[in-house]
């Protein structure tokens, strides 16, 4: 055999192994981890997409809707879409391009001679949409006169901005040509940029206009200018058809009618600012200014800690330090290296996360390059590769690479404080990137110092919203006026989509939300819903740890290290894109509260077969979502609204206009008007004004009213600061029912009420009563209630004690000496503010008998209302909100004896009925005797902002001898002087009702006798 | 006895094709065969890929046409082509910056009218055929003759190539240098250390490498622990071809079912990873089989180029089997993810018509080098 022959037959033993070896490799894939890669296959393809379960129905007690679930069509604007594709969003996009360019031509010299060339530049104020057309006419032109060089690669631009500017401009003159010639002339253009057939100065339209139109010269320059007009134009007209279909469907809501140019205009604007802040090439930045690194290094360690991983603990040392603050000059920097130090190896070598591994070898290796330089760093290196203890700090290894720490200080800091000039300078050779980038970040050549960039450098990373979040904006549109933009018209409206979603609408809200006022937002009864997402605000932490998005690495670091944990487990699953859903959550009253039980249903899943495109292909199996439950309430719509109407009207008083909370003159925080069946508990109506909530004293006051736990609606008008919303007089009649079932009041010795009688101790203000006629004796308890003498009742609390008040209140469920109260009564919260620590009758004698009066009790109107129930019927009934789920009547607890006997009760009933009439307190409110009231005022004098104020109450039940309703109206916080009486707005808001009652015939039932069942 | 004109005709042609390399062109004919079969399971229900079949099977009926009168041409013409077809195809890649349209971020094409040419694709046979024809007389070169000159004119285009950009090609170039140098009587240890040295160089600049390039390394060195965004970004085109060619199987999904094809998963499936689809619809057995004609191909044509007795033909034959072996393990080694990603057709079986008309030129060129052969009157019979 030949050597030339041999050395053949090696080549085909090489080719021959070679392939073997293929062949194993093949056999590893598709035998031995076969079941590995079908796996993988499967997650590729099959996905699982949630749906949203349709929200349950809420009615009223007449089966009337209050909310439900709508299909709904949504156009929403995708604005990168926007940006790239239609042609207002290339030019704006061209125009702060330009813009861009105008800052680089006043720094490169080479540029600025340049620039002296082109006649006209395109300067003054940003674009906004509402100027169009015109603007963009002068945008097109003078970009058409640009020079041709700005296009090329090697120009005098950096390459970014030509490269952009690239895009954009042949984006325009692409679609200019149409579609069919579009990748014709594309190519053409760019070939004639490349072999600059023109002078450098020739603008880019005649150097264009001779490719596309073969002319040359001015008529070329028109042709196409014209061309592209027509072009530009026709993309106004679509957008002008879209909002036109937008405008068709918002009739009558005039403030609305700009928004989708509002929207636009907003992103634009938002687009210029991340533009000049972010769009800068951070790791190009990063890699090269020292603070830049110190910083995203200082990020790196407090997520590290913020992640929980294994060991993190040891990092507490270097992260539980502040923030590094650029404004706070080179101090920060200095700790920063003393924490570098403090860093054990492990952290460099396999003790993290890979994650987080190869983002600090890469940050604490480059500085230690930089500081050290090459030699001495690669002795660090093997100083790593040596045998050392893994706790072992980073001081440590260095020194056994003969680094010093003082030497290693000195250089680092001479790294800070002159290595942003040396690698500038270096970097300067390479392009002219790092001036423009320096001038855009320090401004003025004589502000460029280390300092003025730190505080440059703080600035943008505090900025908020910082990454460009390209959200859509959607609103909802009917179908018909959709299906044109669904069905083949994309090309016309790039950018634009139409979303399937279910909406919350909910049809009675000009009825719930106070008078014919409509509110925008839905009555905080029902309350309202949201879409809430699974992640929000979270990005994926591999991205913000790439250092693309910083300021991710920022929110993050707010993240809890449960979430955290959470998070780092969602990606690393392949679908976290997919998982990242929506859920619709109530946020207010009872969409709220009923939320978990009763109305968000279960969501469904569809298992699904995706092609690369995320185009479904089949559906292999699925789950359906399971719809809410139907929930019918006990309240009635038009009693609502009319208890609105009612408290409203009596809020006005005396014809004194401007009575609500947000108008200037203020005359009442809050008001509440309760309405229960006072046999079976069910809440007929609960209106509270104000609605909506713009001052935020009054705002919490009434958040505090619409507390909403399961079925049962619970108040909660305490923990206030400035005031105490105390309850005052109404709970007159419980102490004397107490009283008389104790027996010792009548009989014993009592002090005699001269109308000037007053007590006090040093710090209180003096319990006046008011002048009234003395009564006899065996009309003690009917008196004291028809004239409300808190004298009598001042002594009745001291005599009583805790023991005797607790009781008192405890019968009527207004008092649990459990912390838990909440959840021990299910309907009433009691606060106590003068209770002590296990309530050992350690008060003084003052305390009680300020209890003894309504001082230092705060209860919710609705409690108030089912104690006078319990007074009117000897029966506390339990408050019921709900009526039915599902079709399904809900079961009415039967009511708890007060245990009473009988002819105290009717005693205390009896004081009761004569307070509406004339001569009572409410004598004057106007309450017809034909309702047959009995109830009681109550004036608690407060303090509100340092002014006398009160809280006026009136409550009751009627008719009495067979009641049917108990209510209860108070004005919180209303002015003293003339207005905040019980008897006066309180009783009258009741009167108002009461009449309204009576001239609707619908409302008019209530008042009669009850019928059986409900 | 005096034959008659029907019988001498067909005696004639008996002596005409004796020597042509009809199971060669046979193996050929069937691996092209199969290649059409994946590409129309590529792209019959593919709006993007839609019609490749036929421009291939057009093309491949075209290119057999051309193939054998190519292989009947005299030596001495083909001998004065190489250097002029050779500078062509330099001039023309030279131009291609200038001249070429940008597909997916690299310029690697001419367009004319709707046809696009990729003179990365011609190269190769005109390097075989310059470099035969070079080395055919430095059977005793030293260094610079056997080594160096040959290594310059395959650094030429080389570098064009990895210009524009297009590492895989400009790679494929270097086994076949080795190959030819070694074949024609370059010292084994020279070659040796040359390519050591080569890989140093490349290790060194890897530096310089387009971003794309380097991630696409480092992806590849660490394809156990790629992350989210390594599978989404530069590591996607590696992990959907595992995933195609890992989930085949033994048998695999069956013609035209391929999961990671049909879903429209796997790029460039027609061209860069037409392997990949191959082994995922036929599975393990159908992988082999295709990966042991090919490399029979490759085999049998070094074999025959052993018989080759003139020194041109010889190195001729071995560039030309080389370059198909050296294809074959790229392509392949890319699609196991044995190799870092690069885009590197199989030619026969991947669609494009650069790659199987220069695929063909170089069959033609072996069958001519086989048939010009200066006959060894010994074994023919003749003494």
């Amino acid at each position: 055999m030949s050597r030339a022959v041999f050395r053949i037959h090696v080549l085909c033993g090489l080719i021959v192994l070679a392939s073997l070896a293929l062949w194993y490799r093949l056999f590893d894939l598709q035998i031995s981890e076969h079941e590995r890669w079908l796996f993988e296959r499967n997650r590729n393809i099959y996905g699982r997409e949630y749906v949203d379960a349709r929200r349950g129905k809420i009615t009223d007690r007449e089966n009337r809707v209050l909310a439900k679930d709508e299909l709904q069509f949504q156009l929403q604007i995708q604005y990168r879409d926007f940006r790239r594709q239609h042609p207002w969003g290339l030019i704006l996009h061209l125009d702060h391009l330009l813009r861009q360019i105008g800052k680089q031509v006043e720094l490169e010299a080479v540029a600025l001679e340049e620039v002296k060339r082109v006649p006209v530049l395109i300067a003054g104020a940003p674009l906004a949409y509402e100027d169009s057309p015109r603007r963009f006419e002068a945008a097109l032109k003078g970009a058409m006169r640009l020079p041709s060089i700005w296009l090329r690669k090697a120009g005098p631009l950096p390459s970014k901005l030509s490269s952009d500017l690239r895009f954009y401009l042949f984006s325009l003159l692409e679609h200019a040509v149409g579609d069919k010639e579009r990748a014709r002339y594309g190519s053409r253009l760019r070939l004639s940029l490349r072999f600059s057939e023109t002078r450098r100065d020739a603008p880019i339209a005649r150097l264009l206009a001779a490719k596309i139109t073969g002319l040359s010269g001015a008529l070329a320059l028109q042709q196409v200018h014209e061309r592209l007009l027509v072009w530009l134009r026709d993309g106004d007209r679509n957008l002008a058809r879209l909002e036109a279909i937008l405008l068709r469907e918002d009739q009558g809501d005039r403030d609305e009618h700009r928004s989708l140019y509002w929207w636009l205009d907003y992103w634009d604007r938002y687009f210029a600012r991340a533009v000049d802040l972010w769009a800068l090439a951070y790791r190009e930045y990063r890699g090269c200014a020292a603070p830049g690194r110190l910083r995203h290094l200082d990020l790196l360690l407090r997520m590290i800690k913020a992640s929980g991983v294994a060991r993190s603990a040891e990092l507490a040392v270097l992260s539980d330090a502040p923030a590094l603050d650029f404004a706070a000059g080179r101090a920060p920097f200095d700790e920063a290296i003393g924490r570098l130090h403090a860093l054990p190896s492990w952290c460099l070598e396999s003790g993290l996360p890979p994650i987080f591994g190869s983002h600090l070898r890469f940050h604490v290796f480059g500085i230690l390059q930089a500081g050290l330089g090459e030699t001495r760093f690669m002795a660090f290196r093997k100083a790593l590769r040596r045998r050392h203890a893994e706790t072992d700090s980073l001081a440590q290894l260095l020194e056994k690479a003969g680094v010093s720490r003082e030497d290693f200080e000195t250089a680092l800091r001479a790294w800070l404080q002159e290595g942003w000039q040396q690698r500038k300078q270096r970097l300067a050779k390479r392009n002219g990137f790092l001036s423009w980038l320096e001038a855009v970040f320090l401004g003025q050549p004589e502000e460029r110092d280390p300092e003025q960039l730190a505080v440059r450098l703080e600035r943008r990373y505090s900025i908020e919203n910082s990454v460009l979040p390209f959200q859509s904006y959607g609103r909802s549109v009917s179908f018909d006026s959709v299906v044109a933009l669904v069905v083949g018209k994309r090309q016309r409206y790039p950018g634009f989509r139409v979303k399937t979603t279910a909406q919350r609408v909910w049809p009675r809200r000009p009825e719930l939300s106070g008078s014919q006022q409509r509110s925008r937002l839905p009555y905080r009864f029902v309350g309202q819903v949201q879409r809430v997402w699974a992640a929000e605000g979270l990005v994926n932490p591999e991205q913000a740890l790439s250092g693309t998005t910083n300021d991710a690495v920022a929110k993050l670091l707010h993240m809890s290290a449960a979430d955290f944990e959470l998070y780092a487990k969602e990606v690393e699953n392949r679908d976290f894109a997919r998982r990242r859903e929506s859920r619709r959550q109530g946020i207010y009253g009872l969409e709220r509260y009923l939320h978990v039980d009763l109305l968000r249903g279960s969501k469904g899943m569809r298992r699904v077969k995706r092609d690369r495109e995320g185009r479904e292909l089949a559906m292999p199996n699925m789950s359906p979502a399971q719809v809410g439950k139907e929930v019918r309430l006990t309240i009635d719509v038009d009693l609502q609204d009319l208890a609105l109407r009612s408290l409203e009207e009596a809020a006005r008083g005396d014809g004194t206009q401007k009575a609500y909370f947000h108008n200037d003159i203020s005359r009442f925080g809050a008001a509440a008007l309760t309405v229960i069946d006072a046999v079976t508990g069910e809440i007929l109506c609960m209106a509270w004004i104000p609605q909506r909530i713009s001052r935020p004293r009054v705002g919490t006051l009434a958040r505090e009213a619409d507390f909403v736990s399961r079925v049962h609606w619970q108040n909660r008008a305490s923990g206030l600061a400035d005031f105490s919303p105390h309850l005052g007089s109404i709970v007159k009649p419980f102490m004397i029912l107490e009283a008389l079932e104790r027996g010792d009041v009548l009989e014993a010795p009592f002090p005699v009420c001269d109308g000037v009688y007053a007590y006090s101790n040093k710090s209180s203000k003096p319990l006046r009563c008011h002048s009234h006629a003395h009564w006899p004796v065996d009309q003690m308890v009917e008196e004291s209630l028809r004239l409300s003498c808190n004298s009598f009742y001042a002594e009745l609390g001291m005599r009583q004690g805790i023991a005797g008040i607790s009781k008192a209140l405890a019968r009527v469920g207004l008092w649990q000496e459990k912390s838990d109260y909440l959840q021990a009564l299910g309907v009433q919260a009691l606060g106590l503010r003068l209770a002590r620590p296990g309530l050992n009758d350690n008060f003084a004698n003052f305390d009680k008998g300020r209890l003894g009066t309504g001082y230092g009790l705060q209860a919710a109107p609705l409690s108030v209302a089912r104690a006078y129930a319990g007074l009117g019927t000897g029966k506390l009934p339990r408050l019921t909100l709900v009526a039915s789920v599902d079709g399904k009547d809900l079961a009415i607890a039967p009511g708890t004896d007060l245990g009473v006997k009988p002819e105290h009760l009717a005693r205390v009933r009896e004081g009761l009925k004569r307070v509406p009439l004339s001569g009572g307190t409410a004598g004057k409110a106007g309450l017809r005797p034909g309702f047959r009231v009995a109830g009681k005022t109550g004036t608690a004098e407060i303090i509100i902002h340092g002014l006398d104020g009160t809280n006026a109450w009136f409550c009751g039940y009627l008719p009495y001898g067979k009641p049917r309703l108990a209510f209860c109206a108070v004005f919180y916080a209303a002015e003293r002087e003339g207005y905040g009486q019980g008897g006066k707005i309180a009783a009258k808001a009741v009167a108002y009702f009461l009449d309204g009652m009576a001239r609707d015939p619908k409302l008019r039932r209530y008042l009669l006798p009850r019928e059986s069942g409900r | 006895m005096l034959l008659d004109g029907h019988s001498s005709k067909l005696e004639r042609l008996r002596v005409v094709l004796r020597d042509f390399p009809i199971k060669t062109f046979g193996l050929a004919i069937l691996l092209s065969c199969i290649g059409l079969l994946f590409i129309h399971s590529v792209s019959f229900d593919n709006e993007e890929s839609f019609g490749q079949d036929r421009k291939q099977a057009l093309a491949l009926v075209l290119l057999l046409a051309f193939a054998v009168p190519v292989a009947y041409l005299r030596r001495g013409r083909i001998l004065s082509a190489a250097w002029p077809l050779y500078l062509l195809v330099l001039l023309a890649l030279f131009l291609l910056p200038l001249l070429g349209v940008t597909i997916n971020g690299a310029r690697r094409w001419y367009r004319i009218t709707s046809m696009t040419i990729q003179p990365a694709e011609f190269i190769k046979p005109a390097l075989v055929l310059v470099l035969a024809r070079y080395l055919r007389f430095k059977s005793q070169g030293g260094l610079v003759e056997g080594v160096l000159v040959p290594a310059a004119l395959t650094l030429l285009p080389m570098l064009m190539l990895v210009r524009q950009p297009d590492l895989g090609s400009a790679l494929s170039l270097l086994p076949i240098l080795f190959a030819m140098c070694y074949a024609a009587g370059a010292r084994g240890r020279t070659l040796l250390i040359l390519a050591v040295l080569g890989i140093v160089c490349l290790t060194l600049l890897f530096p310089f490498l387009h971003d794309y390039q380097k991630s696409r390394i480092l992806v590849w060195l660490h394809q156990d622990q790629m992350s989210v965004v390594q599978r989404l970004g530069p590591g996607y085109h590696l992990v959907q071809s595992l995933i195609a060619v890992g989930s085949g199987g033994l048998t695999g999904d069956g013609l035209f079912e391929g999961v990671q094809n049909r879903f429209d998963f796997l790029p460039y499936r027609s061209t860069d990873f037409v392997f990949s689809v191959l082994a995922e619809e036929t599975g393990f057995l159908g992988a082999s089989a295709v990966l042991f004609l090919y490399c029979g191909l490759a085999v049998i044509i070094l074999i025959q180029a052993a018989s080759i007795r003139d020194r041109f033909g010889r190195l001729l034959a071995t560039g030309i089997g080389v370059h198909f072996a050296t294809h074959l393990l790229i392509h392949v080694g890319v699609c196991t993810g044995a190799l870092p990603t690069t885009g590197l057709p199989l030619p026969l079986l991947s669609y494009g018509r650069s790659s199987v008309t220069a695929a063909w030129i170089a069959l033609a060129l072996f069958a001519h080098a086989l048939l010009q052969r200066e006959h060894n009157l010994a074994k023919d019979r003749y003494l």
